[in-house]
């Protein structure tokens, strides 16, 4: 009897496991980088990343699935003689479907997975948590919470304390993240305002370092609300406006207020179907007796040979995406940076320019390059540029 | 009582009037055109036919039909399968309705007897509702003239004008500046899960870069009226 019981378990779970397998959805994505970079000496630099993923649907309609990504990581930066390999997790998202009904849909994302703000200045990142959408007829919310203390900080990039970055420079192969709590709430209001759209944000972390490290020297807590409209100005002219208020508190050797604002103004146009210009700009506050810089919770360059991240800037920028066939893609950008405020190790307030060029080719439905260039010309400073070529293949 | 009576028949009567059932009539047939009839059975469909409320029409590979109903034009597109589930005239408004199974339909929709014209299009996931012009809907509802208010089947609303397209198949509608991004189709370096976006709401301050899109790869969910 018992052998019996046993057999039809064996039978049944056999099933289970063929089903679940012949639904999987699985692959490996190899990609190389490879280029030069010169900000003072010409330096070559690499990275190489292997990435295993699987998709597996719990039901035929794959309302709840799970997604995984696996990654190995050698990278040579330039500058530096050895490789530096690591492992991470990228993807471990559960999604289920909560609620589905003629009034709405409630979708819930477990696990870990890339997470953004309204702006994508301010979070734009992996993220271990949860979050909730809705879809209901005056239009869609998300309610999202996490925690970054068990990312990569490598690949991550939570700098917002001293602390956080003496996280990165470690010798361990997994360098854990900075310990910090995120909260997001977002609503978005479909045609609210005449035709334009209307989303309403609040973002914030809470830096759990005092609770959780006895050696911490700065702990930085820090909200954000955001406003944002957009809209079409013609049937092929759209237009984006938002505008963040920034709010916190430092302690460190002395507790600083963390006030600053952000606004973005992005106009994209349509002229042709195979092309897309924009123009936009980007300004943060510097600093005075009331405001601080920004501080986003995930540190971002403002541009690609430009190091510094969003804190007294403005940007103007500009750029083309042009699709002569399908297999190419061609884009151009230029992006003129300033500061909002004159500091006192720069005379003036304009920092650099940067011109970049990029081209995407389709060799085959699994081999996909690209090719990126970039000028800097920074203000008293001699000319810096970078070349690459990537290389992303499917199997 | 007697008064009451004949006030409720008048009524009825002038209610019954004002509720006039319309024909639609068929002006060309190509390749395999079906309607079904009473008994269940399909039936060749010719240039000339009429069709009323409750006519379901099938295409087949290659083949389409035009028909007319009131002064409005429909023109049913290969491998469709569809219903004329409302056509009838009232005092002020001509209501048409057509429920799309699969396929595609395009229709040119004009003012009858100079009446406000009701006409729509549904689909299992959107309804697109239109206000004096030419559509045509299928996975997506594109727009020729006018503007077309399409709906989810939860109830969220947009409207797209002459020129623009909307894409019918998902949970939500996204904006314009979205389905334009989608309609360029560029070639995103990485297909990874990961790269896949779940939110409706997309990131403001994007532009070309690594990944070639001044356009980010997303996914995102959409609805009718």
């Amino acid at each position: 009897m018992m052998r019996t019981s046993n057999t039809v378990l064996a039978t049944l779970l056999m099933i289970f496991t063929a089903a679940l397998l012949s639904a999987t959805d699985f692959g490996l994505e190899l990609k190389n980088t490879g280029g030069i970079e010169k900000i003072e000496d010409a330096e070559f630099y690499t990275d190489h990343k292997a990435t295993l993923w699987a998709t597996i649907p719990f039901n035929n309609a794959n309302s709840n699935s799970l997604a995984i990504e696996g990654s190995f990581y050698a990278s040579k930066p330039a500058g530096v003689d050895e490789f530096d390999y690591y492992v991470d997790v990228d993807l471990f998202r559960l999604s289920l479907t909560a609620q589905q009904n003629e009034k709405g849909k409630i979708t819930v994302d477990a696990g870990r997975f890339p997470v953004a703000d309204a702006t994508g200045i301010l979070l734009s990142q992996g993220l271990d948590g949860v979050e909730v959408r809705g879809i209901r007829s005056f239009g869609n919310f998300s309610f999202l919470a996490g925690y970054t203390g068990l990312l990569n900080a490598r690949q991550e990039k939570n700098l917002m304390t001293t602390d956080d970055v003496m996280d990165i420079l470690t010798d361990d192969i997994y360098a854990l993240g900075a310990k910090r709590a995120v909260a997001k709430v977002t609503f978005q209001f479909p045609e609210l305002l005449g035709g334009a759209d209307l989303i309403v944000e609040a973002l914030g972390q809470y830096d759990l370092r005092e609770q959780l490290d006895s050696d911490a020297y700065e702990t930085v807590h820090t909200g954000y609300g955001t406003i944002a409209v957009n809209g079409s100005i013609t049937t092929s002219v759209f237009y984006s406006l938002s505008g963040t208020f920034q709010t916190g508190v430092l302690d460190s050797d002395d507790t600083y207020s963390e006030h600053a604002l952000l606004g973005v103004a992005r106009v994209e146009a349509f002229p042709v179907p195979v092309a897309n210009i924009f123009a936009e700009f980007v300004y943060t506050t510097g600093e005075n007796d009331f405001f601080s810089h920004l501080l986003p919770i995930t540190f971002q360059s403002a541009g690609t040979l430009y190091g510094a991240g969003y804190g007294n800037l403005m940007r103007a920028k500009t750029g083309v995406l042009y699709i002569p066939m399908n297999v190419l893609n061609i884009d151009f950008g230029a992006s003129l940076f300033m500061y909002s405020k004159e500091t006192d190790e720069a005379d003036g307030l304009y920092s650099a320019t940067e011109v970049n060029a990029g081209a995407t080719f389709k060799a085959t439905s699994d081999l996909r390059l690209r090719f990126d260039g970039t000028l800097l010309f920074p203000k008293d400073e001699d000319m810096q540029y970078q070349a690459e070529i990537t290389v992303v293949f499917n199997l | 009582m007697k008064k009451t009576i004949v006030a409720i028949v008048i009524l009825a009567l002038f209610a019954v009037s004002s509720l006039a059932a319309l024909e639609g009539e068929v002006v060309t047939v190509n390749g395999k055109v079906e309607y079904q009839g009473s008994g269940g059975s399909w039936m060749p469909l010719k240039s000339g036919d009429t069709v009323n409320s409750g006519t379901m029409i099938s295409t087949g590979f290659k083949s389409n039909a035009t028909i007319r109903l009131g002064a409005s034009i429909l023109s049913v597109k290969p491998l469709t399968r569809m219903t004329l589930t409302t056509l009838s005239e009232k005092e002020d408004v001509v209501d048409t309705e057509v429920y799309l199974d699969v396929g595609t339909v395009k229709a040119e929709v004009k003012s009858y007897n100079n009446k406000r014209n009701g006409f729509s299009v549904r689909s299992p996931v959107a309804t697109a509702s239109v206000r004096g012009t030419v559509f045509e809907m299928g996975d997506k509802v594109t727009v020729f003239e006018g503007s077309v208010e399409v709906a989810t089947s939860f109830g969220q609303t947009r409207t797209g004008n002459a020129g623009q397209n909307m894409d019918v198949t998902g949970d939500t509608l996204s904006n314009q500046i979205t389905e334009k991004k989608k309609e360029m189709n560029p070639i995103s370096v990485s297909s990874l899960p990961s790269t896949e976006s779940a939110s409706p709401v997309q990131p403001i301050a994007t532009g070309p870069g690594a990944g070639g899109a001044a356009v980010s790869p997303t996914s995102v969910t959409i609805t009718i009226q």
